[in-house]
């Protein structure tokens, strides 16, 4: 089983496209294939795939959270200390109360407490949905809860999740971004395709993640998308100080974006040879 | 004031239009800029500054806003206490030793607290590089950016933004130009703003983000307005996108493709003779007069 991660950094660049364009390329070829929507805050791939749900939640995700129970604890202020979350305040009393939203499910408190007064016990943080959109083809989607701040928490249980999966190639749809929620999304991938765009803002964002793949020490590309409206120069010079590839692009097209805006992209008549790509990435 | 551009969605035009927004408040009021996507910060980009190069910030230097482990190995004798107690997993043994995974360290101190041996103490690491650009006509832009690999993209927001009321005056209006998403960083970006532009594009990816946009602005009851960008490339999610902002809609700007040849010649969009300049001074308006109510 191969895992390939589509990230990009930049926002709208076309991620989630062009991991479904791949989708649909190696499925025309015969494999079986699972999408993994790791952008969990704002899941996108089941409305590209014409479904109108993300489909059944098979597994709730959940993280520890403390428990302090008043009776026991005796104001001594420790875990207030220790908390680098800042999410533990005091009454004037003493009596200590975790703000939610702020807790980071670290563990120090319940870990520390002298008068082993918080226990630890856990919270949802968000979901797991599995749909199956063809025989050869299903969708894993996590979503976090509104509100959440650490939401790598949920891709985390996305990633520990799909360890069980069989299937010829697994396709991982990140966030946008550089930050941890996209890094567990990218950790032991086996390959990742990075998506730009030819313009001043693709350029700046491509050194961004690609100085993160290298930190991870994935192997990757690039992949070009509307490649004929911008400037290709732009990417070929941060391609070449890389020492990465462009393998793959996509031209600028009107029809692709209409389709796209409907949640229409498997409607397009032979949509996945708009994506050209210069090797097997499947192998 | 501080109002905040955010989307949910990546792409639709966030930083396109708060540096539009800077350009018309500026004509009546003192404004400073925060870019509070410590990612990929591009706000400067479209204000035709090249922030890759340090040479054209008045101000830059590198901060911390976390602290992480730091092992002694004289002391560890790889007990992994550590690394069973980790909630993220971001210790493992390596030749018998406790070693950190970078990436995945939160900075809690746990680690810390419970070494058996002492072995552990954090300290402060410089991840974020802070700079401070000023635009042709004055207004400063205050940029992060998270060095790669590091976590705590929320604190890094939260401090950028603390920073930025050096440069406050009276009456200055604050445009913060939020990260893609609604986790950590956008969220430190919405608390204790007044007022969320809600920039939105006609696809259905955009309308279903738009919405747990919203939910999270709800949490925090931060009022808001939609703004539709690029609106006609499918007309019916535009439709339906304005009569779900009732009268929260701020206005639309069209999808111009010529607007990537200013941004390769760094030209600020509102100086340049793109018809969607007009379009941009309505929603301006509009806010203005949404922000007063």
């Amino acid at each position: 089983m191969r895992t390939i991660a589509v990230t990009g950094g930049k926002g709208g660049t076309g991620k989630s496209t062009v991991a479904l364009l791949l989708t649909i390329k190696a499925i025309n070829k015969g494999l079986s294939v699972v999408v993994v929507d790791a952008d969990v805050e704002c899941p996108n791939d089941y409305i590209l795939l014409n479904k109108n749900s993300l489909g059944c939640s098979i597994l709730e995700v959940k993280v520890p959270y403390p428990k302090i129970d008043l009776d026991k604890c005796n104001r001594c202020g420790e875990c207030v200390r220790l908390c680098r979350a800042n999410a533990i305040i005091t009454k004037k009393d003493g009596t200590p109360i975790i703000q939610e939203d702020l807790c980071s499910s670290c563990g120090v408190c319940w870990n520390i407490c002298p008068q082993n007064a918080i226990a630890k016990t856990d919270k949802i943080v968000g979901n797991i949905y599995k749909e199956k959109i063809f025989d050869n083809l299903i969708l894993i989607t996590g979503q976090s809860l509104v509100g959440l701040r650490e939401t790598s928490s949920v891709v985390s249980s996305l990633r520990e999740y799909i360890k069980n999966i069989s299937c010829d190639l697994l396709i991982i749809d990140t966030a946008a971004g550089s930050h941890c929620t996209v890094m567990r999304a990218l950790e032991n991938v086996d390959y990742a395709y990075a998506v730009t765009e030819p313009t001043p803002l693709g350029k700046h964002d491509l050194r961004i993640i690609l100085r993160v793949l290298k930190e991870l020490e994935i192997p990757s590309g690039i992949i070009l998308n509307q490649y004929d409206n911008g400037d290709q120069k732009l990417i070929l010079k941060i391609a070449k100080e890389f020492g990465i590839g462009i393998e793959g692009k996509v031209p600028y097209s009107k029809e692709l974006a209409q389709y796209y805006s409907s949640g229409q992209l498997l409607d397009m008549k032979n949509v996945s040879n708009i994506l050209e790509m210069d090797k097997e990435f499947w192998l | 004031m501080n109002i905040t551009v955010m989307s949910g969605k990546g792409g639709v035009g966030k930083s396109m239009i708060s540096s539009s927004l800077l350009h018309f408040f500026a004509k009546e009021n003192h404004v400073v800029g925060i870019d509070c996507d410590v990612d990929t910060p591009n706000l400067a980009i479209w204000l035709g500054i090249d922030n890759e190069n340090i040479k054209n910030a008045i101000e830059t230097e590198k901060i911390s806003t976390i602290e992480k482990p730091i092992i002694d190995k004289t002391k560890c004798v790889g007990c992994s206490l550590c690394v069973s107690k980790c909630q993220f997993n971001a210790l493992e043994i390596v030749d018998n030793k406790a070693s950190l995974i970078q990436h995945r360290c939160e900075g809690c101190g746990l680690c810390e607290v419970i070494c058996p041996h002492n072995a552990i103490k954090l300290q402060p690491v410089e991840n974020v590089t802070l700079s401070v650009f000023n635009t042709k006509s004055g207004i400063p832009i205050i940029q992060g950016l998270i060095s790669p690999g590091e976590a705590e993209s929320g604190e890094a927001v939260t401090e950028i933004r603390e920073i930025a009321k050096k440069y406050e005056k009276e009456n200055t209006i604050f445009i913060q130009d939020a990260a893609a998403g609604i986790g950590c960083p956008v969220i430190a970006s919405i608390v204790g703003s007044d007022y969320a532009v809600i920039v939105a594009e006609p696809t259905m990816s955009s309308e279903s983000d738009m919405k747990r946009a919203i939910e999270l602005l709800n949490q925090f009851s931060i009022p808001y307005g939609i703004v539709i960008n690029k609106y006609d490339i499918n007309l019916n999610v535009y439709n339906r996108i304005k009569e779900f902002a009732k009268e929260n809609y701020l206005g639309k700007i069209s999808y111009d493709k010529d607007i990537v040849k200013e941004l390769i010649k760094m030209n600020p969009v509102v100086e340049s003779d793109l018809g969607i300049v007009k379009e941009l001074e309505k929603v301006y308006i509009s806010l203005r007069k949404g922000i007063s109510e």
